[in-house]
């Protein structure tokens, strides 16, 4: 058997995933634009100050979670936790997705196995639903991908 | 072993066909009552109206049942048993040169490599009952065959009922 | 909560933690913070493109071993292959770049491109490539030489590659199964020993029916198989080689033997031999030939399978009343119980993860089969019914395949008995297909 070499204008994912290849976040000028067309009932200038409630965060978490296609199945995933940072543009699109990486876990196949599921779920998610007028608040986002739960 | 019985025993090719599988003759004949196999023996022995001592025709005519039943997952011969084995031990004790083979079976409610070992603990029983009787253990052979032969086709509690039982073969060919 | 309604996925209902309660009251700039655990269980969408080839007779060959490679992963239940009919770019094209737009358009989420070449010595080369449709990256690559008869193998050792690239999990795809082939009435049942590829190609079988064989078992290196037979009519473990179909009786015990299993370093079988009503454990060794008692104990102690390290050995006995589950050490010192559950419990087999247990329970007047740590907890049933009886593992230990008996009517109609594998989530169901009834089977490790 013989390995093959990367082809070409490609770089080898088993290392670590790379920023998907989405356009560049919007300009501020395009976020007000947006902001306007989307908070016209909004009339708080400091809305972009207000923490996200509750009903907010479940609803991103609810998006991201239908968008985790997870193998149940392996083993110790359920003390394993794959922690992607997200950045998003004013629309919600996933600018920017990368693993911060676990090293208790780094080398074990199915930890990789999960961390790349988180990252596809984030990519498969965009674009997200987010509250407009809140940029300032989700902009950046830990997401914590912890099955312990799933598999009982 | 079944060719040399042949030999002897040349003139009663009905008594010969019984002689090798009981249960296949009880199942095919019986169509699943396990009192079948000693009328159907019975019958044949006397149309040919020559039953020679110590045969197989002989043995299910003599003892009248060639096989006792047990409770599920049990291997202590049931009290209706006893009599059947008592008058096993007579006729053995009566023609100690017959060789004997008691075939241990269980129902199909059981795991294939458990009932095999279970098959084989309701022989030994049966073995041990007859050597009490003053049959010797080294004419008793024993085998196991697990839930793997049934006497009767069936899903149920009579079926399994029956399945659950050791087995006399008299003059046994070989097991298959 | 929302509910999903999938073909076969369950919906996983956790409570959801809030760790965006730490991002709410700490100074604005803070990263949100949010715990993902739930998720879905559904196969991934994955694009399997027909393996290109500068010849005819080349491209025959890539188009057969793309379909291998698409059953196998969709037969994992991990995967979902996409029609080709809704691909954008073509194989050929494919061969030059990847636009992974079209291929994300299609929902795709992992794209397999493949060619394979005639060497000239007449090998078959056949390469592929695994992409992260998302991320545009390679996630594998890999070529391999054979002769162009094992194309098929090839296709199974390259859908191990792909499956054990995306799920983690060791590959299963290029084994075998050895089990009893079945015909008959039930009175006058004829068995016969047969062996297959995992995925039902290569069907041949052993035995010709004649006499009665049950309990086939693989040796580490699949090329030898131990089973019981009743050959000249005492039921006695025998040695099959598949290669020269050579058969050997195993030992000189006094008394019937059955349930042998290999140890994991091949050297040694265990199996349990029935005399004067109890049933007791020994092991053998193959190269000495000297025989251990290493149970002694007046029940039924029987089904005895090793930990996949062969220091300790799982088996059933009804030592304690009912048959329930125990394991010992593998010179069988330390004996102790490990499954308490209600009803009996039989034929424990050893995951090669050596994490879990499988075993057959009955109780009820229903069979079922489950898994348990080796402590005997965290016990769950994967699948029950009229009959189901004998997990054996894949050698990954995320598949346990086993035989289902069906009832019928009361006549017996509609009656069979067959052969299924099941995820060991529990989900993924699915018959194995065979000519005839089917039963006892077992997984080989990885072919050699």
């Amino acid at each position: 058997m013989e390995k093959l070499a990367p082809a070409p204008k490609t770089t080898d994912a088993d290392k670590k995933a790379k920023p998907s290849k989405t356009p560049p976040p919007s300009t501020d000028q395009d976020f007000a634009k947006t902001i306007a067309g989307l908070t016209a009932s909004s009339s708080s200038e400091y809305s972009s100050e207000q923490p996200l409630t509750m009903s907010e965060i479940d609803a991103i978490r609810t998006q991201i979670q239908r968008c985790w296609n997870f193998n149940a199945g392996g083993r110790n995933v359920e003390k394993m936790v794959a922690r992607v940072h997200v950045s998003l543009a004013p629309d919600g699109r996933v600018v920017d997705a990368r693993l911060v990486e676990d090293s208790h876990w780094s080398g074990d196949s199915f930890y990789r196995s999960m961390a790349d599921s988180a990252l596809r779920a984030v990519h498969v998610c965009s674009p997200i639903k987010v509250p407009p007028t809140k940029y300032e608040r989700w902009k950046e986002v830990n997401l914590n991908f912890d099955p312990k739960d799933l598999l009982r | 072993m079944k060719m040399r019985f042949l030999s002897l025993l040349a003139a009663v090719a009905l008594v010969a066909a019984c002689e090798s599988e009981s249960d296949q003759n009880a199942a095919q004949t019986g169509g699943g009552v396990a009192q079948q196999p000693v009328r159907a023996a019975t019958t044949n022995a006397t149309a040919t109206n020559q039953i020679v001592p110590g045969s197989t025709a002989d043995f299910m005519a003599t003892v009248g049942q060639d096989r006792v039943f047990f409770d599920f997952d049990k291997y202590d011969v049931k009290s209706e048993g006893r009599p059947v084995l008592e008058k096993w031990a007579v006729w053995l004790n009566k023609y100690p040169s017959v060789p004997v083979r008691i075939e241990g079976h269980a129902d199909e409610r059981g795991t294939r490599e458990y009932n095999l070992a279970l098959g084989e603990r309701r022989a030994n029983s049966v073995k041990q009952f007859l050597t009490s009787q003053g049959v010797a253990a080294a004419r008793l052979q024993t085998i196991t065959y697990g839930k793997e032969r049934p006497a009767v086709q069936g899903h149920d509690e009579s079926a399994w009922s029956q399945n659950r039982r050791a087995v006399a073969a008299v003059n046994p060919g070989p097991a298959s | 909560m929302y509910v999903l309604s999938w073909s076969q996925r369950q919906i996983f209902a956790v409570l959801a933690v809030v760790g965006a309660l730490l991002a709410m009251s700490v100074p604005a700039r803070a990263d949100l913070n949010i715990d993902i655990t739930q998720g879905q269980a559904n196969p991934m969408p994955i694009a399997i493109t027909d393996f290109t080839g500068a010849t005819d007779q080349e491209s025959y060959t890539g188009r057969d071993i793309t379909k291998v490679i698409s059953a196998d992963l969709e037969r994992s239940g991990l995967f979902k292959p996409i029609d080709h009919r809704a691909f954008i770019q073509t194989s050929e094209s494919l061969q030059v770049q990847p636009r992974f737009a079209d291929w994300q358009v299609i929902n795709a989420q992992a794209l397999v491109q493949g060619r394979t070449t005639t060497q000239p010595d007449g090998r078959l080369r056949v390469e592929f490539r695994l992409w992260d449709v998302f991320s545009g990256q390679q996630m594998r690559g890999q070529a391999y030489f054979t002769q162009p008869e094992n194309w098929r193998r090839v296709a199974h050792i390259v859908a191990d590659a792909i499956y054990s690239r995306i799920t983690g999990e060791d590959g299963y795809f290029d084994t075998r199964i050895v089990y009893i082939s079945e015909s008959g009435p039930a009175i006058k049942r004829v068995k016969r020993l047969a062996i297959m590829d995992q995925d039902g190609e290569n069907h041949r079988f052993l035995t010709d029916g004649a006499t009665l064989v049950l309990t086939p078992r693989f040796s580490p290196t699949a090329q030898e198989i131990t089973y019981l037979s009743y050959f000249r009519g005492v039921p006695r473990v025998y040695l099959f080689n598949i290669e020269t179909g050579r058969q050997e009786l195993l030992g000189d015990f006094p008394g019937m033997t059955f349930a042998p299993r290999f140890s994991p370093d091949g050297n040694k079988v265990v199996l349990s031999m029935a005399r004067e009503g109890h049933t007791d454990i020994y092991e053998m060794d193959l190269r000495t030939r000297k025989t251990k008692r290493l149970t002694d104990f007046p029940a039924i102690n029987t089904s005895p399978a090793y930990s996949p390290d062969g220091t300790q050995i799982t088996f059933n006995s009804d030592r304690g009343g009912t048959q329930q589950l125990y394991i010992m050490g593998a010179d069988g010192s330390n004996v102790r119980r490990i499954s308490f559950g209600e009803g009996r419990y039989a034929t424990p087999v050893w995951s090669p993860r050596g994490d879990l247990i499988a075993f057959t329970r009955f109780h009820g007047g229903k069979f079922f089969i489950g898994v348990m740590h080796t402590d005997g907890s965290g016990e769950r049933t994967l699948t029950e019914g009229y009959l189901v009886e004998g997990p054996t593992w894949a050698p990954n230990g995320r598949v346990l395949m086993y035989f289902r008996q069906s009832p019928g009517d009361h006549r017996g109609r509609g009656e069979s008995t067959r052969l299924y594998s099941i995820d060991l989530t529990g989900y993924n169901e699915r018959l194995v297909v065979t000519p005839r009834d089917a039963s006892d089977p077992a997984w080989s490790s990885l072919i050699p």
